[in-house]
């Protein structure tokens, strides 16, 4: 084979398909080989152009035309500067050949879709219409060499209904085409050349057919039921009914002949389909094969009616001839309206089996009911409305009794498999690309909120009675497949049902209320409560060292309810809460091995309907902002009596004093106020400067905690209130405006659950959250050095108990016996306490001591909250400026007002 | 635990202002003239157990003691609508009913007589309690009864009760007038030293401020003592509605007070109250519009403060506490003191942390106000001395002239001498000194003052 030839080869490819392979029919191949010697006639008889081969020529001669053509001077000062482009990146090649053969194409290819397109192929095939019109001289005679099978094929091709076209039929269609973009390229570059082919070909067309009319007409009954006839049979290799090489036919016979076996080729499609289906298929395919088996078998009617009047008409008839009505054209005609149907059937099956079934199958239908085309548009309904069946059937299900009927998991909604206790928030699932396109986001997410609300009525609440009796079903009037009606049934009965499901929450089972419980008691806004719990605590941190069982958390719990108005509330709240230890270290201290009561927590247990209601998340948010506010609230308990211990001791002193005082005036007058200084000077300092820093942390863990509880809890609180009952609000007052806008506004389960989990993610983001946000890490530092300070100051006051006693009873016994002695008394403290101890190896630490330790502790202290004012202010996002600036509102950490 | 207070009405002033407070806080809770719980006090919000407890037949009877050595008053009280909440064992009637006569001797050694019928009330009503917060002592200082029984109670409590806190509603006299009382500069003097001794937390109210405002602000020309009294049980259960009305913070006394006094010596408090409305009064039904910065910056107005104080240039607030009730947004309370700290409208000590602290509290749900928001302000401020340095001053003047002294000589008390008075004097100078100190910079510094305190 020459270098000509294989380049022949393979631009026919490149036109006609992939070579054939091996097992392909002889007859192609032979076609190829023809098609092959018919071009290298063509070639051989081309004389090149008779012009001067100078590419400036060329470039102004395209530059005329192109201002010819379109007026653009700047079009065509563009290919000049392309031109010198080219040639400075190639000086030395010759482009003359190149801008002659474009210059060519230009010229030839008048119409504008063959100059715009610039694919490879386009220019090949107008170089091949270039190179036969650009030819002196005449080649009719390569032409007549054609063999008439040859002509056949070119023949057919300006109806656009090629053998090398796979699937012609759903090309008219315009709706779907299966065809690749190259073969639809392909198929209308084709009717580019067709005028100039014509010229040559036209004439070698027949204008006879070789079979008369009616053998025709019995093969296309058969064909149209897609059974091979005698002279059209299936074409395994363009997967179409092809006409026998054999015989030859006019052109118009042949066209309607291609169009009718289309025919054929479509009810073999559909029924091959239906066989599948009905082995095995959903109930979606079913319904939908259901609506294409009545279709097929009207299709089947109509040509065995056609068929009946075949066989009763004369055997022989004329072109034009029939007494009893069936033509070829006549044929055609009819076949007009069922050949649309079986486009649409089959384009449709196609499309189904393309995707991914279920509601998928609805939306594919839906496309076409949206046809600008009335007939498909109708057509297209019904076929929806019977494959819709099913799943309006389990829509109804789902709407009315909650409960999902779907063996074939085809509904958009699902059903989770391990998660069958999870009633709200995990249990279904909705299946994005299963939703069928004529119900839009809304509506699916009220269908599903509806289907699960019921759900969760039946299944949670208890209330099957009103679900059965007083539910959605009361609504169901009108037929749900009609989309408007589903609209208006869906918006109708989402917000009877949620209305429903709110006020079984809210009153049966007193979601607002339990939530209101965990703020005032896991939040601490029942202070009472929290002041007693931490009473009983305080008493149970003393006998450490035991174990703490469970019996002693809810002694301790409930020993604190009965003393407050935890008393008066309601039992079902009470019986919530539980002091718990952090459930998630409980690992690494299971059994007795529990840590000290420090480390219990308040936590909430929600019985089942709210319990599915509210995450698990929430509640150990709540869980760990408790944790955190119990242990501010210790701090400031403890610091409260450390206040109230220096503020006794300080009244007892000056009493102390003051009957000293009068012993003294009344039995001797010797002096006012000498014994009452029974404190040495550096003790006095050192209780001073704890009051006063007792007074400076109480401050600070008052600001810290007002912030969080007003400003965080409150304002999260506040929030979560106003949304939940705001939209309650304008839900009554959207009554009046219209319907239309209270459906917008009504709150449901979900928006419920948002406003709530925010609010308690708001709280824990301020009180555990991270960077550098949270107050629990903020503290820890200085919760620490607010312990030591507390256990520093009991020890120092009880040393100051403890002189005082030994003070005024020594001082009281010397003013008895002698009270010339009494300056004897003012020996320093530490000297008369280790005279008291009657020289023990216990060294008491002197007052200094405990002074020095306090004020080490104290100025770490104003050190840390300096740091955390530091990383607080550089916290611009919330309002934690505010607790800035009432921390340092008299300017003392920072120096500046 | 409710945190119980147990109420001493001491003397004519104390038991006036006495039953309008119990009046008020029976409103307020919706309890009946007759103790019993009226039908629509349903909402169970509130701590009546602070104040109350209830008898065998559920009716609510005040932790109170009431006691006078005349009977006017109290008889008055008794015969009153109110009359049957108290619990009769709880009252306090002197044999004779002549009263104390104006004089703190007289009153104080009473006291010494009748101190174990009182005794036994008091620890009737303590032993009533389940964990007793402490005293409420309402008297005025400037009389016999009040000022001198008062002392005398105050001293002794603080022996039997050391751990209890013991607070006290003072009023101090008139200053400007001392016509009606001429030996009230002695009385004052002895009661401020047991004030300053014994109590820890004195809210001083004083008639002057009282009346001034009676006249500013409800308007009224000749003021009576009902009217000062009014306001007087307004300040009353304002200040202990945080008590009363449990939330976040402050819901015992200790958590309320600890912050405002960080020296146990400066425990003397105003108070500020705003807006004053009164329904009995015509002129004074005048409703303004309220933000929570009005009533925060109002209540840093000296003409809302109840007690009449000359502050001078160096003279600052040790610590602050309002109390805003009413329908608040937090995000409002920051605004007001942000804009107060920008406006430096107060002042506040150099040596350390100290600032406005605010509680938010319930508004009671059976009365129904016209403001939106109010507030009351009690406040630690180093003014407080010029009140004692008037007194002092008063005393000084009466002194020199050994004006009436014959009268307290009579008594016990001063059986060995005037050593009392001198004694008195001393620790109300210590007591003005140490505010002085505060005031300046290098008051943490600076090693105690006088002997007697810390």
């Amino acid at each position: 084979m020459s270098e000509l030839d294989k380049c022949l080869y393979q631009y026919m490819d490149a036109f006609l398909g992939s070579t054939v392979s091996v097992e392909d029919e002889r007859g192609e191949i032979e076609r190829r080989d023809s098609l092959a010697r018919y071009f290298c006639s063509i070639i051989d008889s081309n004389i090149a152009p008779a012009t001067a081969k100078d590419e400036e020529a060329i470039i102004a001669d395209m530059q005329k035309r192109l201002i010819a053509n379109n007026g653009y001077a700047r079009t065509a000062l563009n290919v000049s500067r392309l031109c010198s482009l080219l040639k400075q990146k190639h000086p030395s090649y010759n482009w003359w050949p190149v801008l002659y053969f474009m210059s060519e194409c230009c010229a030839t290819a008048s119409t504008p879709a063959a100059s715009s397109t610039n694919s490879g192929t386009a220019i090949a095939r107008s170089s091949y219409i270039a190179q036969r019109t650009g030819e002196p001289r005449p080649v009719r005679a390569a032409e007549r060499a054609l063999p008439p099978y040859y002509q056949s094929q070119q023949q057919q091709k300006p109806l656009g209904a090629s053998e090398y076209q796979q699937h012609v039929h759903s090309e008219p269609l315009g709706v779907y085409s299966r065809e690749s973009n190259q073969q639809s390229k392909y198929s209308s570059m084709e009717q580019v050349p067709e005028e100039k082919q014509g010229v040559f070909i036209y004439r070698e067309l027949p204008t006879y057919d070789d079979v008369n009319e009616a053998n025709l007409l019995k093969d296309l009954i058969f064909v149209m039921q897609a059974v091979d006839g005698i002279y059209i049979r299936w074409n395994q290799h363009s997967g179409a009914y092809a006409i026998s090489p054999e015989i030859n036919l006019s052109r118009p016979t042949r066209s309607m002949v291609i169009s009718l076996s289309e025919l054929g080729m479509l009810t073999a499609d559909i029924q091959k389909y239906i066989v599948k289906i009905e082995e095995q298929g959903s109930l979606f395919e079913q319904s939908f094969c259901t609506e294409l088996k009545a279709e097929m078998g009207k299709y089947y009617k109509l040509v065995s009616e056609i068929e009946g009047r075949l066989f009763k008409a004369p055997r022989t008839l004329n072109p034009g001839e029939s007494p009893m009505g069936v033509t070829l054209r006549r044929l055609f005609c009819w076949m007009v309206e069922p050949r649309q149907k079986l486009r649409l059937m089959a384009t449709a099956i196609a499309k189904v089996q393309e995707g991914k079934g279920g509601g998928d199958v609805l939306s594919i239908i839906s496309t076409f009911v949206d046809d600008g085309d009335p007939f498909i548009q109708t057509f297209a309904k019904r076929l929806l409305k019977t494959a819709s069946v099913p799943f309006n059937d389990i829509l109804v299900r789902w709407v009315t009794d909650g409960e999902l009927a779907d063996p074939y998991e085809e509904f958009f909604i699902k059903e989770r498999e391990n998660h069958r206790d999870m009633f709200w928030s995990e249990k279904y699932t909705v299946a994005s690309d299963m939703i069928p396109v004529h119900i839009n986001g809304e509506m699916t997410r009220k269908i599903f909120q509806i289907g699960r609300s019921l759900n969760f009525l039946r299944v949670a609440c208890d209330d099957a009675q009103w679900v059965v009796d007083g539910g959605p079903r009361t609504q169901l009037t009108s037929d749900l497949s009609d989309p408007r009606n589903l609209e208006s049934f869906v918006y109708r009965s989402s917000s009877m049902v949620n209305a429903r499901l709110m006020s079984i929450l809210q009153e049966k089972f007193d979601l607002i209320g339990h939530v209101d419980a965990m703020r005032r008691y896991l939040l601490f806004e029942q202070g009472d409560f929290a002041l007693a719990l931490m009473e009983v605590l305080d008493n149970q941190m003393d006998r450490s060292g035991k174990s703490i069982m469970a019996h002693d958390l809810s002694a301790v719990l409930s020993s604190a309810m009965r003393s407050t108005n935890a008393q008066f509330e309601n039992s079902e709240h009470i019986s919530s809460i539980l002091l718990a230890f952090d459930s998630s270290n409980s690992s690494n201290s299971n059994g007795s091995e529990h840590k000290g009561w420090g480390d219990v927590s308040l936590t909430y247990i929600l019985s089942p309907p709210l319990s599915y209601v509210i995450p698990k998340l929430a509640i150990r948010q709540y869980f760990e902002v408790s944790q955190f506010l119990l242990k501010l609230k210790r701090v400031e308990y403890s610091l409260n009596s450390i206040w109230r211990q220096q503020m006794t001791e300080a009244r007892s002193y000056q009493r102390s004093e003051e009957l000293q005082r009068r012993k003294e005036s009344g039995n001797t007058r010797l002096s006012g106020g000498d014994g009452a200084d029974s404190l040495d000077a550096a003790m006095r300092q050192a209780m001073r400067e704890c009051a006063i820093a007792c007074s400076e942390m109480i401050q600070f863990f008052n600001q810290v905690q007002r912030y969080i509880s007003l400003n965080v809890i409150e304002g999260a609180w506040g929030e979560f209130l106003e949304t939940t009952a705001a939209t309650r609000k304008t839900d009554l007052a959207a009554e009046t405006i219209g319907k239309g806008s209270q459906v917008a506004r009504e709150i449901d389960i979900d928006s419920w659950n948002e406003a709530h989990s925010k609010y308690i993610e708001v709280v824990h983001e301020v009180v555990c959250g991270g960077n550098g946000l949270g107050f629990q890490r903020n503290l820890s530092g200085i919760f620490d050095t607010a312990f030591q300070f507390i256990a520093a100051a009991r020890e120092l006051y009880s040393e100051r108990t403890l002189s005082v006693r030994r003070g005024t009873s020594a001082s009281s016994e010397s003013a008895i016996s002698s009270p010339v002695m009494s300056s004897h008394h003012r020996g320093s403290f530490a000297e008369r306490l280790q005279k008291l101890r009657g020289g023990s190896v216990l060294e008491p630490p002197p007052a200094t001591d405990h002074a020095g330790r306090l004020r080490t502790i104290i100025s770490r202290f104003k050190e840390q909250v300096r740091g955390l004012m530091r990383v607080l202010s550089h916290n611009t996002a919330s309002d934690l400026q505010f607790l800035v600036v009432t921390i340092d509102f008299n300017g003392v950490y920072t120096g500046n007002v | 635990m409710p945190r119980e207070i147990i109420t001493i009405q001491a003397g004519q002033c104390g038991n006036q202002i006495g039953a309008e407070f119990w009046k008020q806080l029976c409103l307020e809770h919706g309890i009946s003239s007759d103790g019993i719980l009226e039908d629509f006090a349903t909402s169970g919000n509130d701590r009546k157990d602070v104040f109350f407890y209830q008898a065998d037949d559920d009716h609510y009877i005040p932790r109170s003691i009431l006691i006078d050595l005349e009977p006017r008053v109290v008889n008055n009280i008794l015969e009153s609508s109110y009359g049957n909440l108290y619990n009769p064992e709880n009252i306090y009637l002197s044999k004779d009913g002549s009263g104390a006569g104006n004089n703190w001797a007289s009153g104080y050694s009473q006291g010494e007589k009748i101190y174990e019928d009182i005794l036994e009330m008091l620890d009737r009503e303590a032993d009533n309690s389940d964990s007793l917060e402490g005293f409420n002592l309402l008297h005025s200082i400037a009389g016999g009864t009040g000022s001198g029984l008062g002392s005398f109670l105050l001293e002794r409590l603080s022996d039997r009760y050391p751990k209890k806190l013991l607070q006290t509603y003072s009023v101090f006299p008139n200053n400007e007038d001392s016509s009606d009382v001429v030996v009230q500069p002695y009385n004052s003097l002895l009661a401020l030293k047991r004030l300053t001794k014994n109590a820890d937390c004195v809210m001083v109210l004083d008639n002057a401020a009282l009346t001034r405002i009676v006249a500013d602000r409800l308007h009224i020309q000749n003021p009576n003592i009902s009217h000062t009294n009014q306001l007087v049980s307004t300040v009353l259960s304002a200040s202990t509605t945080t008590l009363r009305y449990p939330s976040y913070m402050n819901n015992d006394l200790a958590s309320m007070i600890a912050p405002l006094i960080p020296v146990p010596k400066c425990h003397f408090l105003s108070t500020a109250y705003t807006p004053f409305t009164s329904n009995n009064v015509e002129t004074a039904k005048v409703v303004r519009k309220t933000t929570v910065l009005d009533v925060m910056r109002r209540l840093l107005q000296t003409k809302n403060k109840m007690v009449s104080t000359t502050p001078t240039k160096s003279s600052c607030y040790i610590s602050i506490l309002n109390i805003i009730q009413g329908d608040v947004e937090p995000t409002e309370v920051h605004k007001s003191l942000l804009r107060i700290r920008e406006r430096r409208i107060a002042q506040f000590i150099p040596w350390g942390p100290a600032s406005i602290q605010v509680a938010l509290t319930k508004k009671s749900p059976y009365l129904h106000t016209q403001h939106r928001v109010s507030g009351l302000m009690l406040a630690n401020h180093t003014s407080i001395s010029s009140l004692f340095s008037r007194t002092l001053l008063q005393y000084d003047r009466l002194r020199k002239r050994n004006a009436f002294l014959d009268l307290y000589r009579r008594e016990a008390i001063f059986a060995d001498g005037l050593d009392e008075f001198d004694d008195s004097r001393t620790v109300v100078q210590d007591l003005i000194s140490e505010y002085r100190a505060c005031e300046s910079e290098s008051y943490l510094k600076a090693t105690p003052a006088a002997a007697t305190g810390f």
